[in-house]
């Protein structure tokens, strides 16, 4: 089971045919661990995934004996971890790891700005679970002694959500509607002032940048002492309009499908979770994982199946990216493997938007070259 | 279709949204000039686009033995091509231009290192081959583009013939000298600079121009204009000025990526443009100015993308000597 990236690896601790309740804890790893969304037996549980066919009456089991408020930072990882916490913006960087590295911390940044084109679950939690989102930020300001607290949301959005921030003393910072603008650097750089250098973490500038998702699954256990079990996402259908969700993590997508009527026929669709820009192709065997913020059904652009053509030098890529980078000049010096500090440095800088690729006339698909390329810069 | 892969939505018109933007542009002139000057001339420009199509093909056809649509910027570049020469120099000299761009300019030179408008190697050509024609067309001793414009600003200096800016902005070349001399002044393309301007101007707001250097360009030929002290109200209005900075200096594939690039490159253009107009010991601006730019362009790209990087690296060495990283707040 691989719930994100680094130091996420966690392993079964529940054996096949177990009885497990929704809660317990199934799987643990170092930075994390991760709880049995419904109650029922274990079918599988392997490295790779743990099945649970549900079966027994609901019943809860917390995992967590916590009562009070964590007091500290190190209190604050620690229940992260052990309630399975990872950012439900997207990225499923484990929290503790983010919360526990010792840096000084004086700003505490909601991002609500979900600027995928299509997500809008951020924004439904604030106006429906408000409670819930508002205890989360109290309960990470008073662990972390936060001193300033920031609501980032986009311009459409300014309007109606941001009207909560003053109902947690927030300060409010808006953001172009254009993506990739939520995207945690270019935040910081906004507060901030300058951008940050590659490599070096918001954290490690004092920002703590948290989704509303994550901050909501803080109020959860905050208020219900409920692990992280329950993923909110948005459901985008083009002939419909958005559903926004709460799904048991684990979930497989053709459950929700058939659960609201949604037709998809693979031909003709594309299966989508996490955003049409950064996301990732699903079936509908893939899992809701912690991370999946939203699922989309969409009819096959003709564009997208289009072949490369060669570069136009039109200088769309050039426009587009948020950082100034030189998306083709990039590219051109990948595929001659001409290697050289200057394209490790932009590589480097390059966070995967994907801005580039989207407006690419030639449809070259710029993106799919820096992520390969970052591979084998790193391995 | 499995190799489809993020992102799946695409933003802005596609190569081929833009070729037609392009060539419906350029086809707004056509009907422009066909209206107010020659009528004969949209059934001719017409077809020089069904020939330059027909070279496409014929190119197709005998390298790889298939048939394949003309591709779009053939079409563009042919009609780039017809619109900025005389619409009375003998056809067969157009055509042989065509063969030039479209041959020799988009299928050999294109796919190699040298980036140069495949549409200016093709006037270049005619240029040199057909000087005689040329020059009989021209008033002689005119210090203007030649090809591109035997125009109001020739004559003036030549013949001491007056002009009004306003009048050749508005397109309005009917002059005193029509019935003097038996010419239609002006390329087709670029006898209405305003109607010229408004299609450029539509064509940034659909995303299918950038302004960089077409924009530069006008300032660098300005400024140039200015420091050489030469009439800035004509120069702009007359010739292929705004023809060259719209339709010309924006063509993608030959001039650089960067924006830095673009800037430069736009600037340089018009610069040199102006001085040749100036000193000219050639009377052919334009093509001279912008294929010196091409040749420039990958170069000033290089300079773009070590510079990006440089800067880059400065930052975070600058952050990195913040000490502990207290950005901002203590
Ligand atoms: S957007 Fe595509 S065609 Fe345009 S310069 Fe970049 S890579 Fe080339
Ligand atoms: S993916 Fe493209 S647009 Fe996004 S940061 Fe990288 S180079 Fe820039």
């Amino acid at each position: 089971m691989d719930a994100g990236i680094n130091r996420c690896r966690v392993a079964p601790i529940v054996q096949t045919g177990a009885a497990v309740a929704e809660g317990e804890i199934v799987a643990q790893g170092e930075s994390l661990a991760m709880h049995a969304s419904v109650s029922g037996v274990v079918e599988r549980a392997d490295a790779e995934q743990i099945v649970i066919r549900r079966g027994l009456a609901p019943s809860t089991v917390s995992a967590l004996k916590e009562t009070s408020c964590p007091q500290n930072a190190a209190d604050l990882a620690r229940i992260a971890r052990e309630m399975g916490l990872v950012g439900m913006g997207g990225g499923m960087f484990p929290a503790s790891v983010k919360l526990g590295t010792g840096w000084q911390i004086h700003t505490l940044v909601v991002n609500a700005v979900e600027c995928e084109p299509g997500i809008q679950i951020d924004e439904a939690l604030i106006l429906h679970d408000t409670d819930t989102v508002r205890s989360g930020i109290d309960c990470v300001t008073a662990a972390l002694a936060i001193k300033r607290r920031v609501l980032v949301v986009k311009r459409t959005a300014a309007n109606h959500i941001g009207s909560f921030a003053a109902s947690c003393a927030a300060d409010v910072l808006t953001m172009p509607n254009r993506y990739p603008a939520g995207a945690e650097k270019l935040i910081v750089a906004r507060l901030d002032g300058r951008m940050p250098p590659a490599g070096l973490l918001p954290v490690q500038c004092g920002y703590l940048v948290l989704s509303v998702a994550s901050l909501w699954a803080i109020g959860r256990w905050q208020l219900y002492r409920e692990p992280s079990i329950l993923r909110p996402l948005s459901l985008v259908t083009p002939s419909r309009p958005t559903r926004n969700l709460l799904v048991p993590i684990g979930t497989a997508l053709s459950h929700i499908l058939n659960t609201y009527g949604i037709g998809y026929n693979p031909e003709a669709h594309l299966l989508v979770t996490g955003g049409l820009m950064m996301g990732a192709r699903a079936t509908p065997k893939t899992p809701i994982l912690k991370g999946t913020n939203a699922i989309f059904v969409q009819p096959i652009l003709r564009r997208l199946i289009r072949p490369e053509e060669p570069c136009l030098l039109c200088g769309a890529c050039f426009d587009v990216c948020p950082l100034n980078l030189h998306p083709i000049g990039m590219v051109e010096r990948i595929k001659s493997g001409r290697r050289s500090p200057a394209l490790a440095t932009q590589l480097d800088e390059c966070f995967l938007c994907g801005a580039c690729s989207a407006v690419c006339p030639a449809e070259i698909p710029l993106v799919q070259y820096f992520r390969d390329a970052k591979r084998g810069l790193r391995a | 279709m499995n190799t489809i892969v993020s992102p799946f939505l695409r933003r802005g018109p596609n190569a081929r949204d833009m070729m037609t933007g392009m060539l419906a542009c350029l086809t707004v002139a056509t009907v422009h000039f066909g209206l107010r000057y020659d009528a004969q001339f949209p059934a001719r420009y017409a077809l020089y686009l069904v020939l330059a199509s027909l070279i496409d093909i014929f190119y197709v056809l005998l390298k790889d033995g298939r048939l394949a649509l003309p591709r779009a910027s053939t079409l563009v570049t042919a009609a780039l091509l017809v619109l900025s020469v005389p619409a009375r120099i003998p056809w067969w000299q157009i055509v042989a231009g065509l063969l030039v761009a479209i041959l020799f300019g988009k299928r050999v030179v294109d796919p190699g290192a040298l980036r140069v408008n495949p549409m200016l190697l093709g006037r270049l050509f005619m240029m040199l081959v057909f000087a005689d024609s040329i020059q009989t067309w021209l008033a002689p001793g005119a210090e203007i583009d030649a090809l591109s414009s035997a125009t109001p600003l020739g004559l003036q200096a030549s013949e001491g013939v007056a002009y009004s800016p306003l009048k050749i902005w508005m397109g309005d070349i009917h002059g005193d000298w029509e019935g003097i001399y038996a010419i239609l002044p002006g390329a087709p393309g670029e006898v209405l600079p305003l109607l010229t301007l408004l299609c450029g101007l539509v064509l940034y707001m659909l995303g299918i121009l950038d302004w960089r250097s077409g924009v530069m360009y006008i300032a660098g030929f300005a400024l140039t204009c200015v420091a050489l002290d030469m009439p800035l109200g004509i120069h702009l209005a007359a010739g292929a000025t705004i023809f060259t900075a719209v339709y010309i200096v924006t063509d993608p594939r030959s001039m650089p990526g960067s924006k830095f690039g673009r800037l430069a490159a736009g600037v340089l253009a018009g610069a040199l443009n102006a001085g040749i107009r100036k000193h000219g010991f050639y009377p052919e601006g334009v093509v001279l100015a912008v294929l010196f730019v091409n040749l420039l362009g990958p170069t000033l790209d290089r300079i773009a993308f070590q510079g990006r990087a440089y800067l880059l690296r400065r930052r975070a060495k600058a952050r990195s000597q913040d000490s502990v990283c207290v950005c901002g707040m203590p």
